[in-house]
């Protein structure tokens, strides 16, 4: 369905490299790999200060830690493509825009409200939690009385859109800084609490003495730990949303998504040592804030202080990672006609998508208020469900996409500022344990699974009768490409 | 009591700034051409400069 006969300026056109002329708005230029890292780690960390643990209810400490390397293998493999599709599809809507070059309109209507759910559910969730926070800060205070969730819910979303509407350049630097605050609290906790001499502060006999502690429901219960195992590393391809907003998408997205991805592995790994080492698993499995428990358990006054911080903080670039793709996804569809182009403004003095940003501003509220509205905190877990199931989705897009992308434009007949090793390799190992995923979250997920499969249905209904027509076909490609393979 | 005045406080600021945005958000749009407003299209890089050697790294 790609019309690539249409794209203006694919064939011997120059490339455009040049600043737009001022009679045309651009998003701001301005990211370095440094900013990069700070999206897909903030958006991240939060998961290693809560989340990942869920996996110990299902399988046991090793059955967390058999997630933990099974899933990071997946997210490797995303980063890999990722990383190489994106260093020269440089746009802002990442894995939207790929699909739209490589596959077509449908799909890539549907890769973005993957993408929009993703990151607007994972921020619900986060602002939720805050207001969680809030609360237990003001009872560790001494407070006994209750606190008004939705204000701080309301003020955690209110405050990161506003950073993200003022400019992308302060939004990921401060993402940049309070998730390295978050991940340096990790490493302290490590060595904080004994990590390198297991035995004095540490203790894993329990886990070697019997398969009752390390895999207490056996093989079945790892397999399900496996959904679970996705909060380790679920949001590191929000890197691709900041492509166009990078001064050099081409060496920025490889090199962030890269090392965000081996900071995320060290990160997943500390935490699964240190609280295995320290929690008893039937504990620790429905823990709300696993790390800084573990903290607690020491009796170390400055590493509670200090995990208690990274946790908000964690929290914190989470959402605000979140609120910036998330607007990005959206932009990118209003600018292509997916959606009304009203959505696809950018604000002359900050270059920022604006219109997208508080469109998502309401969405986000309304899930984050559920839980608490209705008074059903378990369905926190089913907003959250929302956004694996989305990324998951999009995952299995990925393989599809990496298979076009080299058939259409082979190494050596595009630039790219990354070429990932062993292909199919990696695409074939992300679309086996992205079924593998998918089958385990189906298994505890069922219903919210078809719930959602129902409604992207719908919504692709919708599309093709209703808003396809819009589309304008060739504008939309602007690349300075040259023509495909078989074209 | 402080928890009282910190929840009147959030309310307050999350008002200002989603008065704020929304006020901005709207004199934006009065100001500029709807056109001008949404002339971006999707990116380009330095990627693509014509002096530059194909690149990739292992295969």
């Amino acid at each position: 369905m790609t019309d690539i006969q249409e794209r203006p300026g694919t064939i011997d056109s120059p490339p455009v490299s040049e600043a737009p002329p001022p009679d045309r708005l651009a998003l701001s230029k301005v990211l370095g790999p440094l900013h990069i890292w700070g999206l897909g780690v903030g958006i991240v960390l939060v998961g290693e200060y809560m989340g990942w643990n869920f996996a110990v209810a299902k399988g046991g400490m090793f059955g967390a830690l058999i997630a933990l390397l099974v899933v990071g293998v997946l997210y490797t493999c995303v980063a890999m493509i990722d990383s190489e599709v994106t260093s020269t599809v440089a746009a802002a809507g990442g894995q939207y825009t790929q699909a739209k070059h490589m596959i077509g309109p449908l799909m890539a209507f549907n890769v973005g409200l993957f993408l929009v759910l993703e990151y607007t559910m994972l921020e619900a969730a986060d602002a939720n939690v805050m207001s969680y926070l809030a609360t237990t800060v003001a009872g560790h205070l001494g407070y006994n009385g209750s606190v008004n969730q939705y204000a701080f819910i309301v003020l955690a979303i209110m405050v990161l859109a506003f950073l993200n509407y003022r400019g992308v350049l302060a939004t990921l630097s401060v993402n940049f800084v309070i998730t390295g605050i978050a991940f340096v609290a990790i490493v302290v906790l490590f060595f904080g609490i004994g990590g390198l001499t297991p035995g004095s502060d540490l203790h894993f006999n329990g886990l070697a003495s019997s398969a009752d502690n390390g895999l207490p429901y056996g093989w079945l219960g790892a397999f399900a730990a496996l959904q679970f195992g996705m909060w380790y590393y679920l949001g590191i391809e929000g890197t691709c949303q900041a492509a166009e907003e990078c001064r050099s998408a081409a060496r920025s997205i490889p090199l962030g998504t890269m090392t965000g991805m081996i900071t995320l592995l060290i990160a997943a790994i500390l935490t699964w040592y240190v609280s295995a080492g320290t929690l008893p698993w039937q504990y620790l499995g429905v823990a709300i804030t696993p790390l800084f428990d573990t903290a607690l358990a020491t009796g170390t006054k400055y590493l509670a202080v200090l995990l208690a911080l990274g946790t908000v903080l964690a929290t914190l670039a989470s959402a605000n990672g979140c609120i910036n793709d998330a607007s990005r996804a959206w932009f990118s569809m209003g600018r292509d006609n997916f959606l009304p182009t009203w959505f696809g403004a950018i604000h002359p003095r900050y270059r920022t998508p604006f219109r997208a940003i508080l469109f998502l501003v309401p969405l986000a509220i309304a899930f984050a208020v559920l839980p608490v509205l209705l008074n059903k905190p378990e369905l926190l877990s089913t907003v959250i469900t929302f956004s694996i199931l989305s990324a998951l989705l999009m995952y299995s897009f990925m393989v599809a996409n990496m298979f076009r992308f080299r058939r259409l434009w082979p190494i050596g007949e595009l630039h790219r500022g990354y070429t990932h090793p062993f292909h199919p390799l990696p695409a074939l190992s992300l679309a086996l344990i992205a079924a593998l995923v998918m089958f385990a979250t189906f298994l505890g997920y069922g219903t919210t699974l078809l719930t959602l499969i129902t409604f992207y249905l719908l919504a692709s209904v919708w599309f093709v009768v209703f808003r396809y027509k819009y589309v304008r076909r060739g504008s939309q490609f602007t690349m300075p490409w040259q023509r495909p393979q078989g074209y | 009591m402080i928890v009282s005045i910190l929840e009147i406080a959030a309310w307050v600021i999350s008002a200002g700034l989603g008065v704020w945005m929304l006020y901005d958000a709207i004199g934006v749009s009065r100001k500029y051409d709807e056109v001008f407003l949404t002339t971006s299209v999707e990116g380009t890089d330095d990627l693509f400069d014509p002096s530059a050697t194909p690149s990739g790294g292992a295969r």
